[in-house]
């Protein structure tokens, strides 16, 4: 069953999507999307920062973590369109207005296609390592930092890792700091995935070139940079907030693709601050 | 502890096998490395830098783990296996591959454990084996590259019974119409008995063939098409089936107790079939019939279990058909689901119909299996749906 296919009335969006809500629910929306390979649970960490003046926002990308399968069409997520259409649903049904947006990732661009979409929602979006195309394009002389053989390599590494999305994880070895709404997320469940789903998301990634979405957002825009970052390296960063028309661009003194997981404290500084 | 045992150099001789720490840490047969949260390297041991090359001051000159990786192994590590080292998880068995600093790749099987945690919980020194699978990998896609010519294969030879069998039922009718117009033109002519034997022979075998045919079409059939699985009640099935077989199988009138399960209807109702027709065929007088539904567990306690169903959880549903007829001789036990392989050569039938249960079981992800006595009788047991119990 497509979620078009869905009579809207019985549609149980918040199931579907396993959405989950923390913080003041009268304060300012913010919905926090994961990147490709992880859940919700990558918020772990960000998630107190906000909650004290902020309606909090978590959800699973369908078919990943503790979304309902069952809505999962292939046919359908073959596109990031349809993740951002996803999320427009989310917005809907929590009736979210002056959203403020936090994608890690490809949900970066999710973020612009829905903003791009329906503009007069969003109030706010931040981009953490967006790339709005992965692949080197030499007829536009743009650099992406990866060659199509790169992606394929990556496809190959994929399917050499079959078992690996599947199997239950070794149990939590440290532990859960204090405060840490989202600790019973991460389960010997976190970050498991069907890798047939896994690998389509994988396509619909970073074979997607969105650059041309990226004028077309007039929304205030945060594009927030790290160091070493080898799959969103600091020209495609830089590449994102010169071409949405609200932009700024923070370099945060964090290494690697996942500051909101390894760097929390500075994410969170970095938002307050554009906010 | 007690002392160590003498070595064969004996005493003041250097250990040949040195139990020093370090020793068993630079000379694994692995390799070794420990990291920063953020993947710099802090320490490495000889056999890493033996396979890929690089000179330790380049790896522990604040180089970070997942630049040693080719770019397609760099968007995994980053995109799977750091957020779950960052969250405080092991990752077990990761296929990566390792780029040597002369640019040839080492296919290496990754593992880590988050050794350290800081105070705020996340971690501090993450531990990473690597174990070479160059040979493994060649080995593993040879393996990928040998399934899909299988099933390739598979899918032509589908494709050809399918074909064979419809093509060739018409010129059998030929032979079959024509034979038949030939005795009809010589009849009252004086020919030698012999010759007109031979042609209704001749007539006989071609009806045999035809059956045969139909029955590998729906056979050849039985391969292709998708299953659609749903709760169905094993009375109802056992209804239609009676039904079908007429007036012997209501004459017999099976006992059933009844059972829910799931199974595509078309492909039980075709099981059953078969199974009642031969408890049927084979009674040795009237026919005494009891089909029902147990546990493999409890089916494990009184028949043997193929191995194909050693991973199928104890609790899935088997359907069973018992019959008090002749019996199977022990010798051919294992050959009756085999095609076109009649264990009674006088019996009508060509050998399709516990092939066929066979072929529908497996593709459910099950499987069938039987238990003999001879003159006592039968049981046999159908899997169809692993996953239900």
């Amino acid at each position: 069953m497509a979620l078009d296919d869905w009579p809207s009335p019985s549609v149980n969006v918040r199931e579907a999507f396993n959405v989950r809500e923390f913080g003041d629910p009268h304060g300012r929306p913010m919905l926090l999307a994961h990147g490709f390979g992880c859940e919700q649970g990558m918020w772990r960490h960000m998630v107190p920062a906000f909650a004290a003046d902020h309606r909090v926002i978590v959800f699973d990308h369908m078919g990943l973590g503790g979304s309902d399968p069952r809505y999962y069409d292939a046919g359908d997520y073959g596109s990031l369109e349809t993740y951002a259409r996803d999320v427009l649903r989310i917005c809907e049904e929590l009736a979210l207005e002056d959203i403020v947006f936090v994608g890690h990732s490809v949900s970066a661009m999710i973020g612009v296609l829905a903003a791009r979409r329906e503009p007069t929602r969003f109030g706010a979006l931040v981009l953490i390592c967006p790339s709005p195309r992965y692949i080197d394009d030499p007829e536009t002389a743009y650099r992406g930092g990866f060659s199509a053989d790169d992606i394929d390599g990556l496809l190959s590494t994929l399917s050499h890792n079959y078992l690996g999305w599947a199997e239950s994880m070794a149990p939590v070895i440290m532990g859960a700091p204090e405060g840490d709404p989202l600790s019973d997320e991460l389960a010997a469940t976190f970050c498991r995935a069907d890798p047939e789903i896994a690998k389509r998301f994988a396509n619909a990634t970073f074979l997607s070139d969105n650059r041309d979405d990226l004028a077309h957002v007039d929304v205030r825009s945060l594009v927030i940079q790290t160091k070493h970052d080898v799959i969103a390296p600091e020209f495609v960063g830089r590449y994102v907030a010169d071409h949405l028309p609200r932009a700024e661009l923070v370099e945060i003194d964090a290494v690697g693709h996942c500051p909101n997981m390894s760097a929390p404290e500075q994410t969170s500084a970095a938002i307050k601050a554009f906010l | 502890m007690g002392a160590p045992p003498p070595h064969p150099g004996g005493p003041g001789a250097p250990d040949p096998d040195d139990l020093s720490l370090d020793e068993f840490y630079e000379h694994a047969v692995c390799g070794y490395l420990s990291l920063t949260a953020d993947g710099t390297i802090t320490r490495v041991n000889e056999t890493f830098l033996d396979w890929t090359g690089h000179s330790r001051e380049d790896v522990l000159a604040s180089t970070r783990f997942v630049s040693l990786l080719t770019v397609g192994a760099q968007i995994f590590y980053e995109t799977r296996c750091a957020p779950l080292l960052l969250a405080g998880r092991s990752v077990d068995q990761v296929s990566l591959d390792l780029r040597r600093a002369d640019g040839a790749v080492v296919p290496v099987l990754l593992g880590a454990r988050v050794h350290a945690t800081a105070t705020d919980g996340r971690p501090s020194v993450i531990r990473v084996t690597l174990v070479d699978l160059s040979e493994r990998r060649r080995f593993e896609e040879e393996l990928v590259a040998r399934n899909l010519e299988l099933a390739r294969a598979n899918e032509e030879y589908d494709t050809f019974a399918h074909a064979a069998a419809h093509d060739l039922q018409s010129p059998l009718r030929g032979i079959r119409q024509n034979t038949e117009f030939f005795l009809e033109d010589v009849e009252g002519a004086d020919l030698p008995g012999d010759v007109v034997d031979q042609l209704h022979t001749v007539v006989r075998l071609a009806d045999r063939m035809q059956r045969m045919l139909a029955d590998l079409l729906v056979y050849a059939q039985a391969g292709r098409g998708a299953l659609h699985v749903e709760p169905v009640s094993l009375t109802a099935v056992v209804g239609e089936v009676v039904d079908l077989l007429g007036d012997p199988a209501r004459r017999a009138a099976p006992a059933v107790h009844d059972a829910a399960l799931s199974a595509d209807r078309g492909a039980l109702r075709q099981v059953l079939l078969n199974l009642v027709g031969n408890a049927i065929k084979y009674a040795d007088g009237p026919p005494a019939i009891e089909i029902g539904a147990c546990s493999l567990e409890d089916a494990r306690r009184v028949s043997v279990v193929p191995p194909s169903l050693a991973d199928v959880p104890p609790s899935a549903t088997v359907i069973t058909v018992a019959d008090r007829g002749r019996g199977i001789d022990p010798a051919s036990r294992d050959r009756v689901f085999e095609l076109f392989r009649q264990v009674d050569p006088d019996a009508e039938g060509s050998g399709t119909g516990l092939a066929l249960c066979r072929l529908i079981c497996r593709r459910h992800g099950g499987d069938i299996w039987v238990t003999s006595e001879l003159g006592r009788g039968s049981t046999f047991f159908a899997l169809l749906t692993p996953g239900q119990g």
